[in-house]
């Protein structure tokens, strides 16, 4: 016998008395900090598992989007974006400053989206806070992020900007984004158990998202295609992903501070999409694990 | 002494939808979500579990045990009452649930104990004794996907029981592995059992229930029908189903005849648009007062023309009913009479008795409709324009 299973328990004064249902609310995520942890290692692990670049793929894949885009909106429609920093003037620098938060956005919106699905066993059979599995995914993506934002930091000094003083901007933008992901992801995943049509429709919406969003095209070009339009620009500037794309691009490519209405803008929707996130989580968690 | 679960009143219901494609398009046509019926699963469950028992589960397939036993575990939400425990409580519903096919063995271990509640510190003292528990010391650096389904199991056991909660949950899993492996599992328990853990146990082995349980309840459509010790909820528990058997039987048999007008001749032929008249016989064993007799008229490829059910009094250990029956507008062919005789609580378990006959036109045209239609060849009928 092993010695363990002789532990006396203790008395039951000592026990910690649970009440179940619980009231839902941020205290149900108190005291899951490891578990999290845990989970994140689960995500990152075996993301490359018996791959033989492993990670090299995180940034492959927008090397080899930065190649395309360069071709065909660079050479063949003649996209400009006014020069950066201390005039450099590279297509594909500037495209890399806005292709990757934009990248993180659908990647990790669309793992956000399957955690529930995937992880169905897990929601079926053990008993932990939901909202931890969705959050696990928006954060390993971080992970992914911010190593390619540290390669990025590299081609920008080889370039010839410096982008050191600038980086502590740079993470304050990208913990507002990573608060709009989770929160999107809190409602799509959600949204997907109840409607499993939403995964396809999703598919969609981020292809004209995408395009709706100048990440491949200067902004400075459709202001001047927009004459007499300022209902477009006004609707453009309404896209949180607009000002997360535009905002970095700001920071890395041009060195300069966000304007106030797109901190607001920044600030305002990565928040609210967070509470929004949750409390729409909330509404439809209890039944989750007979929904599956 | 106190309780380490307290249910009260606990209620569970479950949506059972009707339509399979729960759809986006479906729920904006409705402008909501999908329509539903609510199935109550638990109906107001209370019961204690007293610290340092083994408390079973038992009741019939479908009767809520394992609902129950997902509310004590947290994974379902009860939309009524209250469950209170006590100390630590893991659950075991289904053996290395929470495994990643593609990460080791080891990598398992330790995100599966921490979603049983153990720490890294703890579970890093535990490891070599859970590994050593699976027996798979060869193994635990290679990825659980090429893990046989009985390394998969053990591997998810032995985590389990190393969590040594205060209040474990067992849903049916003690039948896993060799019998060598059972041995080893079930001498776990007895340890648990005797250091003073509370453990919960579903299961459909009456023998196992005896063996391990001091308590138990006995679960009957979601609700407590017996709460007690062991042996005694188990007896009473068989005891019923004894008697539920029985019930099977006691209609001993049934008969069907057809006849032409009121009781006429007995059918070979009926003219279609007669009337014509079914007669229910049925032997009853003793002390069943009234039996239901379903009645269904059927074409020859089986379509129900008629269909109607009754409840019926038992006279003298038997049952008779005269039926009187439509005149059938039909087709000339062969058609049937099918009657199943059950006894009123216990409908599934039926007596089923059949009848055929043939149906002549009498004379009428070969149509369900037949009559006369009128035919106008007048010229102020327009002439097809097809050319």
């Amino acid at each position: 016998m092993t010695a363990g299973a002789q532990r006396v328990p203790a008395p039951v004064a000592d026990l910690q008395v649970h009440v179940w249902p619980t009231r839902q609310g941020i205290g149900e995520l108190r005291g899951y900090g490891e578990l999290f942890g845990n989970l994140l290692l689960r995500d990152l692990r075996s993301k490359y598992k018996r791959t033989a670049l492993g990670w090299g793929w995180s940034m492959i894949n927008p090397l080899a989007q930065v190649v395309v885009f360069t071709f065909v909106f660079r050479l063949i429609f003649r996209a400009a974006p006014p020069p950066g920093a201390n005039g450099v003037d590279s297509f594909p620098v500037w495209l890399l400053c806005g292709l990757l938060a934009w990248n993180y956005f659908t990647i990790a919106s669309n793992a956000g989206m399957r955690s529930l699905l995937d992880n169905a066993s897990l929601v079926q059979k053990t008993y932990f806070p939901r909202a931890l599995l969705i959050a696990t995914t928006t954060v390993a993506q971080i992970v992914t992020l911010l190593i390619e934002m540290g390669i990025l930091a590299m081609i920008l000094l080889v370039v010839g900007i410096v982008p050191f003083l600038w980086l502590p901007g740079v993470l304050v933008v990208l913990a507002l984004l990573a608060c709009f992901v989770t929160g999107f992801s809190l409602v799509l995943a959600v949204t997907n158990v109840y409607f499993r049509d939403t995964s396809h429709l999703m598919g969609l919406v981020f292809q004209i998202w995408f395009y709706a969003t100048p990440v491949i095209y200067p902004y400075r070009q459709l202001i001047e295609q927009a004459e007499g339009m300022p209902w477009l620009l006004w609707l453009y500037e309404a896209n949180p992903m607009f000002q997360f794309v535009e905002g970095l691009r700001d920071l890395l490519y041009y060195q300069q501070v966000p304007g106030p209405a797109s901190i607001a803008v920044m600030v305002v929707s990565g928040l609210g999409m967070l509470v929004i996130g949750w409390a729409v989580f909330l509404r439809f968690e209890p039944r989750l694990a007979e929904e599956l | 002494m106190t309780a380490a679960i307290e249910a009260r009143d606990v209620h569970k219901d479950f949506r059972i939808y009707h339509e399979v494609n729960r759809s986006v398009k479906s729920a904006v046509m409705r402008r909501r979500r999908a329509r539903f019926e609510q199935f109550e699963a638990l109906k107001g469950v209370s019961f204690e579990v007293p610290q340092g028992s083994t408390f079973g589960l038992i009741g019939r397939n479908g009767s809520g045990k394992s609902t129950l036993l997902k509310c004590l575990a947290r994974i379902l939400r009860p939309e009524k009452g209250q469950i209170i425990t006590r100390g630590r409580m893991a659950a075991m519903l289904e053996l290395g649930s929470g495994f990643h096919p593609e990460l080791s063995g080891r990598e398992n271990v330790f995100l599966n104990a921490s979603i049983l509640g153990l720490s890294r510190r703890e579970a890093e003292e535990k490891f070599d004794s859970i590994v050593e528990f699976a027996g798979i010391e060869k193994f635990i650096d290679s990825p659980v996907k090429n893990y046989s389904s009985g390394m998969y199991v053990r591997l998810g056991f032995s985590v389990a029981i190393h969590v040594e909660p205060d209040v474990l949950l067992v849903d049916e899993v003690l039948a896993v592995g060799d019998e060598q492996f059972q041995r080893k599992c079930a001498e776990r328990f007895r340890a648990l059992h005797e250091s003073g853990r509370t453990i919960v146990l579903v299961s459909h082995s009456m023998r196992e229930i005896r063996e391990m349980c001091d308590q138990a309840v006995w679960l009957d459509s979601g609700v407590p029908r017996v709460v007690g010790p062991a042996e005694h909820v188990v007896r009473e528990y068989l005891e019923e189903q004894d008697s539920a058997q029985a019930a099977r039987t006691r209609v001993l048999r049934a008969g069907v005849e057809v006849f032409d007008g009121v009781d006429g001749t007995v059918l070979g032929d009926l003219a279609a648009g007669r009337p014509w008249t079914v007669r229910i016989n049925a032997d009853v064993a003793d002390g069943t007062s009234e039996v239901t007799a379903h009645l269904e008229v059927v074409t020859g490829s089986g379509t129900v023309l008629v269909s109607d059910r009754r409840t019926l009094p038992v006279d003298d250990g038997g049952v008779a009913a005269r039926v009187a029956m439509p005149p059938l507008p039909v087709l000339p062919g062969e058609y049937g009479v099918r009657v199943h005789v059950a006894t009123a609580d216990d409908p599934d378990h039926c007596v089923p008795a059949n009848a055929f006959f043939l149906v002549d036109g009498g004379g009428r045209p070969e149509s369900v409709l037949g009559g006369e239609l009128t035919w106008d060849t007048g010229a102020e009928v327009p002439q097809s324009r097809a050319s």
